[in-house]
């Protein structure tokens, strides 16, 4: 996939190629705001169409579900826009949220909350490790780390899952703070700080100069294993933080929690509108698209939508999404090319496959 | 960019201006309707099991003049959650839940009560909450009768090896596991021996691979007893493929009587299995959810737990046959 | 490696190397051999394709449900046409929408999921007796299948253009464009084959078993990933290498027979194989001392 630049110089006036501006305009409009728009126009559209869907307890309950995969959303988006992934976010997820439901039974709180984000950063580490020390694609490493990871908290725990219903812990998933859910307060904060990380340190900077091009931030300095480990720290330790909200939301956790988590985070992360092929990336979309899977989810149920069908229905409007940019790219080429032909002023035929 | 920042605010403002006006102008009220609604949150309409406790709750809703509404938890705690809450927040009169995990029913009673509404519990496990009732059908009662069985028919055999399999569901399927664990200590009591105890992860095509498996480590293997049917029926389909019977070499037994293995128990290629009866428990949940809505008290097996038990049956060869023209 | 694994089960298993075991073995290898070879083109030609499970479920569930109606070898062609119709799907929405394959599998992959679950309406269909669609799984079958396949897709990789093509555009589609690769064909062409060996696997599950029904396969597709990438072909496309997948789904059979074999807990087998995975790359990655691409595919 190549890489496209963002900052195109201004291509001086010539006539027609309004269409060519235009072009750069929406993809990047569309990718920095696309799913947040359809996320806004969705929710208008059901709120007038669909019966109890704008209720303050349904859209309270919608947003309260996309906090879950939100929070590691955010840790995730870091390390897309970094060009790579981390597989073993569901894993990780299910044994930092039998921690924090165990040590909230034993010590309260703030323990639990400690404990939860400190093992999501050691797992964070040993992928880290694996990935920039031990040079093993972030694929396959994090694939492997999904296995042990899993595995370990089956032995850990004897297969048996932690309950706890102490009120002051499980607040933290099923609270509202000014009639907004707090887990959702939390995933808002989460994605400022992501936004903060990315935009004012230098890690951040670091994270999309790899991404961009890993050769050349090499050539240019950047400490890439350094940042690679953080990379994979951070994942964990959002990953951490949001496994102790959905423990706290369930009053319970164990092993084999949410099988498949990590494909919707990575699903998630990606609706969002931060491309796979790293360098740029919208935390603003991965909020809104996690919003937007809950919002779907919920309006399935609503309308009360064959179980069966509803699988057909997420898959069609992840591809959905997604196909909007090669669509609107198929389109352009087209007008580009009747441009072209009814136009005198040759305009450069960009390199715009894959 | 900086335009582009403050789009995003203002995008985010817009969202929160339309949250808090929706907020203002709806009232969280239910549709006001003449009819009653009862809402059933499912474990996973892929397993037959739970296709036939749909259609038993559903049936008998319909017939008792509610408005029904299913939510389907996809094997999934984190869906059995929010799927269910949708449920409570369209206003049902009453809650029929078969949780995919007990232990994560906490949210769920606690947001239930918050509304007055009732809570019917249709098998698997009650999570330790404060429902109205369980109707429970004991897991472990139904591996002991596997394994008496399973006894009873070796017994009179020559070569009874004395040797027994236990394949059991994934993992995290704990409630299941109740099935294996009463399976292996009766059959134990009885002087048996458990030579292996593998997961074939509720998997139809692994219960085959395990029975392999078990077949190549204990060839003299006398009988195998399986967490579900669909794995019950692979095994029986591995004891068929290495040329033996799984009635006469291997007894296989499974549990739940899906269809499959009864046609398979007809077919004389297992010997057995326990049934549930999803059905009437549907029916069972509906029944105790009117008498809940009217503000009674339910007959309960056990008062303390709340349960209502439902009692689960060997299934040989004549009952399957007799179950099968059903 | 393998052999190292396979002299530590026949020491601690007395029935390890017996002819059936060591035919259940290669049996459960085939199934997962006949899809990673398929996946192992997918990753050469650059690509992934999550959705093989569920399209060997599909393909499973129509075959099944029409061997009755017309026959055995009919309903096994309409499977793989299945399987390979819901490949060209992914194939296209790669090529023609630009999405990346990785996404583009996933969300097909709950598609299709579901569309199985639609078609067979939840319920399991099951065909007791049925000797002649049996064919497809009983003994050595499975095997020979896998072998023959094995032969084929290398051939198809070594010795014609087609195959040619698959690791130019996997190693750089655009250099690839520009001396002539059609490279949409090509992936169109590479997905469809995915597809196809999918369903494959999917048959010979559902002849194993020999019931149809939509919940087969959950899961295969990371099991068939495992086991391109313990064969060494690497993520980053433009390389193949058949034999070691072949070998990868080998190791992976022996293993799990071997655990089996010992009655060991299922909660250590997934350790076990997380182990595998992550020290056969480890190996692989010191021994070369490469500078490999740490970044996604």
């Amino acid at each position: 996939m190549s890489i496209r630049q963002t900052d195109q110089p201004t291509i001086p006036d010539a006539p027609a190629t309004g269409n060519t501006i235009n072009q750069l305009d929406w993809d990047l409009l569309w990718e920095r705001f696309g799913i947040a728009v359809v996320t806004v126009v969705i929710w208008l559209i059901a709120g007038l169409t669909t019966p109890g869907f704008a209720n303050t307890d349904n859209l309270v309950s919608v947003l309260r579900q996309s906090a879950f995969v939100g929070v590691s959303a955010v840790g995730m988006t870091i390390a897309i826009i970094a060009g790579a992934f981390d597989l073993s976010v569901g894993s990780t997820q299910a044994l930092c949220a039998w921690a924090a439901v165990s040590v909230a039974k034993l010590a309260g709180v703030f323990p639990a909350f400690a404990v939860a984000v400190t093992l999501g950063g050691i797992v964070g580490l040993c992928n880290g490790f694996l990935v920039s020390l031990v040079r093993i694609p972030a694929f396959i490493a994090t694939l492997g780390t999904m296995f042990l990871v899993n595995g370990l908290t089956y032995i850990v725990t004897n297969g048996q899952t932690a309950r706890f219903s102490g009120k002051p812990f499980v607040w933290w998933g099923n609270g509202q703070v000014m009639g907004l859910p707090v887990p959702s307060l939390v995933f808002l904060g989460c994605a400022l700080v992501g936004v903060a990380i990315l935009h004012r340190t230098s890690f951040g900077r670091f994270v999309y100069a790899i991404g961009s091009n890993r050769e050349a931030a090499n050539v240019a300095g950047v400490p890439i294993v350094k940042t690679t480990i953080l990379i994979f720290v951070v994942v964990g330790l959002f990953t951490g933080l949001g496994a102790m909200l959905l423990g706290a939301r369930l009053y319970s956790a164990g092993p084999g929690l949410e099988p498949g988590f990590e494909l919707n985070v990575i699903a998630t992360v990606v609706l969002g509108g931060t491309r796979l092929a790293g360098g740029r990336g919208s935390m603003l979309g991965t909020v809104a698209a996690a919003i937007l899977f809950a919002t779907l989810a919920n309006l399935l149920n609503l309308n009360h939508v064959d179980a069966f069908v509803q699988r057909v229905v997420v898959g069609l409007v992840l591809l959905l999404a997604l196909s909007v940019e090669g669509v609107r790219r198929r389109l352009a080429e087209y007008w580009t090319k009747q441009a072209a032909r009814t136009s005198q002023a040759s305009q450069p035929v960009r390199e715009d496959q894959l | 960019m900086k335009n582009l920042t403050r789009t995003s605010k203002l995008l985010l403002s817009i969202f929160a201006l339309i949250f808090t006006a929706t907020c203002l102008t709806q009232n969280s009220a239910a549709q006001g309707s003449a009819k009653k609604k009862i809402g059933f949150s499912v474990y996973d309409m892929q397993y037959g099991f739970f296709q036939e406790m749909e259609k038993g709750t559903r049936e008998a809703a319909q017939a008792a003049g509610y408005d029904y509404v299913l939510v389907d938890q996809k094997s999934s705690e984190s869906t059995m959650v929010s799927a269910t809450q949708d449920l409570i927040n369209q206003g049902i009169s009453a809650l029929i839940i078969s949780p995919f995990k007990p232990d994560a029913l906490g949210p769920i009673v606690d947001a239930a009560k918050e509304k007055k509404i009732p809570v019917v519990i249709d098998d698997i496990g009650g999570g330790g909450t404060d429902y109205d009732v369980i109707v429970i059908s004991d897991n472990e009662k139904g591996g002991i009768l596997a394994a008496e069985y399973i006894d009873s028919v070796l017994k009179s055999r020559p070569n009874n090896s004395k040797k027994v399999a236990s394949i059991t569901c994934e993992p995290s399927a704990v409630y299941a596991a109740r099935r294996n664990a009463g399976f292996e200590k009766r059959i134990k009591e009885l002087g048996y021996q458990v030579v292996a105890t593998l997961s074939g992860n509720s998997k139809q095509e692994e219960g085959y691979r395990v029975a392999k498996d078990i077949l190549s480590a204990h060839p003299d293997v006398a009988a195998i007893f399986s967490c579900n049917d669909p794995m019950a029926v692979g095994a029986a389909q591995a004891i068929a493929d290495s040329g033996k019977s799984g009635v006469k070499d291997v007894l296989v037994v499974g549990f739940n009587a899906d269809e499959i293995a009864l046609q398979a128990i007809k077919a004389g290629q297992m010997g057995a299995t326990i049934q549930q009866v999803p059905r009437e428990m549907g029916k069972m949940t509906v029944d105790l959810a009117t008498k809940l809505m009217n503000g009674e008290k339910p007959q309960y097996s056990k008062a303390d737990k709340r349960e209502v038990y439902v009692p689960v049956n060997l299934i040989t060869a004549k009952e399957a046959e007799a179950l099968l023209k059903k | 490696m393998l052999l190292i694994v396979c002299g530590a089960f026949t020491i601690l298993s007395r029935q390890f190397l017996t002819p059936g075991n060591l035919l259940n073995v290669c049996t459960s290898a085939s199934v997962v051999a006949i899809v990673g070879l398929g996946m192992t083109l997918a990753i050469a030609s650059g690509n992934f394709d999550l959705s093989v499970g569920s399209t060997a479920a599909f393909a499973g569930c129509v075959t099944m449900s029409l061997v009755q109606r017309i026959g055995v070898a009919p309903a096994i062609l309409a499977g793989l046409a299945t399987g390979a119709s819901v490949g060209l799907i992914n194939g296209l929405i790669v090529t023609e929408l630009g999405v990346p394959a990785f996404i583009a599998t996933l969300g097909m992959l709950t598609i299709v999921r579901g569309a199985a679950l639609i078609y067979t309406g939840g319920r399991d269909i099951y065909l007791y007796g049925q000797t002649q669609y049996k064919i497809l799984s009983s003994g050595f079958a499975p095997v020979l299948l896998a072998l023959a396949l094995a032969f084929v897709l290398w051939f198809v990789l070594q010795h014609t253009r087609f195959g040619r093509h698959i690791l130019a555009t996997g190693s750089n589609a655009a250099s690839a464009r520009r001396v002539g690769v059609r490279t949409s064909l090509v992936l169109l062409g590479v997905f469809s084959i995915v597809g196809a060996t999918a369903a494959l696997s999917g048959l010979v599950l559902s002849a194993q078993v020999l019931t149809g029904n939509g919940r087969l396969a959950t899961g295969l597709e990371l099991s068939a990933i495992a086991v391109v990438v313990l064969g060494g072909t690497p993520l980053t496309g433009g390389k193949a290498s058949i034999s070691g997948t072949v070998l990868g789904s080998v190791l992976v059979a022996v293993i799990n027979n071997g655990l089996n074999l010992l009655n060991i807990s299922i909660f250590y087998q997934n350790v076990t194989l997380g182990l595998l995975l992550l020290g056969a790359i480890a190996l692989e990655a010191l021994g070369h001392r490469r500078t490999k691409q740490l970044t996604t595919p």
